[in-house]
């Protein structure tokens, strides 16, 4: 297998580091022994390669552990400080008592929800909650006759959102009257 | 007591376990940090970092590889992270110390001692100014003489990855060299450094 020069430059490294196939690094060779100026590229890497080889490994400074111990110290320092003042055991209860109040909030809201919906128009009230509900509980049981109503009022003030929702569910909703 | 074992005692939190730890790799990631930074300074403080970070971080090994590449991961990250917030920074590079005097040289007359410290002056000045990434490639080959398999580990790439980015670093410092440095031009340069 013949090689050309820019075919042997690109496996220059991979010889250097004996990383060719047999097949590949005679046809290597082969073509390095007639060629001077791949030769010459070659002899460059090998030696580039050699000095960085041969370059001494510089001492590794006496007080590096001093300084390395003297933060892994006050590291420990800090954690048993964190520990004394967070017992582990204290995670556990206060993780309940964190889903427990989450679940009271949900119900109480729910039951407040609730209650007003039995005395106000659902759709005026769900106009005036539109931003403190989500759009599953907006939808929530309100009436297309209660929109109608809400729409003719004249402090009636269109809110996009609940517009998309009423067409969405009841398609095109004409305020009462009109 | 081989790495894994200590890492065992580590993550129960022995300190002993550790300082026998750094004593074993302390000199490689030691000269890995400072070819990386380019001068000793830097090196002393970041090395500490992250021996620091490994006793901190050192939970997290898994066992799925060996202790030094994992280690060796974890500097070159920090390596890289530093040098990539200078550059933020935009704060004055600092400059290189002297390097040493390959072990070769002291073999040879005093003029050529002279000429190869400065060969390997040009060298290293080379390698500081290739970005990262080739600067790695070269020190974790050349200098910390890596196989192409422990480099793929490192830096969690392909065998073959390794082989290309390899060959394009080397690339890129044999054309910085022959463009700064007249050290090419004739022969005898390159027996000099031809083993006795």
């Amino acid at each position: 297998m013949k090689l050309k020069c820019s075919k042997v430059l690109d496996k220059i490294s991979a010889f250097v580091d004996d990383m060719l196939s047999p097949k590949e690094k005679d046809a290597f060779l082969s073509h390095v022994t007639t060629c001077k100026n791949c030769q010459l590229e070659l002899e460059k890497y090998q030696q580039m390669i050699s000095i960085i080889r041969n370059t001494e490994p510089i001492d590794v400074p006496d007080n590096l552990w001093e300084g390395i111990r003297q933060r892994l110290e006050e590291k420990v320092e800090e954690r048993s400080k964190l520990t004394f003042r967070i017992p582990r055991w204290v995670f556990a209860p206060a993780g309940f008592i964190a889903i427990l109040c989450a679940f009271l909030y949900v119900w109480t809201v729910q039951i407040r929800f609730n209650q007003e919906t039995e005395r106000i128009p659902l759709a005026f009230y769900v106009q005036e909650h539109m931003r403190s509900y989500s759009p599953a509980v907006m939808l929530y049981s309100y009436d297309i006759e209660s929109a109608r109503t809400v729409k003719a009022d004249e402090s009636y003030r269109s809110v996009p959102e609940l517009e998309v929702l009423l067409e969405v569910h009841y398609g095109n909703v004409p305020a009462n009257g009109s | 007591m081989d790495d894994d074992e200590l890492v065992r005692l580590c993550q129960n939190g022995d300190v002993s376990a550790f300082e026998q730890l750094f004593n074993r790799h302390r000199k490689r990631v030691f000269n890995l940090v400072y070819r990386m930074m380019g001068n000793e300074e830097d090196a002393f403080d970041l090395t500490q970092e992250i021996f620091v970070r490994v006793y901190t971080k050192i939970h997290d090994f898994g066992f799925k590889s060996a202790f030094s590449t994992w280690l060796y991961r974890l500097a070159l990250n920090m390596c890289t992270d530093e040098l990539r917030k200078r550059a933020r920074d935009m704060s004055t590079p600092v400059e290189p110390d002297s390097p040493t005097i390959s072990q070769q040289v002291y073999n040879t007359n005093p003029e050529k001692q002279l000429m190869a410290k400065e060969y390997e002056k040009q060298i290293w000045k080379a390698i500081n100014s290739l970005k990262e990434k080739d600067r790695s490639m070269i020190i974790l080959r050349d200098l910390e003489g890596l196989s192409y398999e422990e480099i793929a580990k490192v830096l969690d790439c392909s065998v073959g990855r390794v082989k290309s980015r390899l060959h394009e670093a080397r690339k890129k410092l044999k054309s910085i060299l022959e463009n700064k440095t007249s050290l090419w031009i004739g022969g005898n340069e390159i027996e000099m450094f031809k083993s006795p």
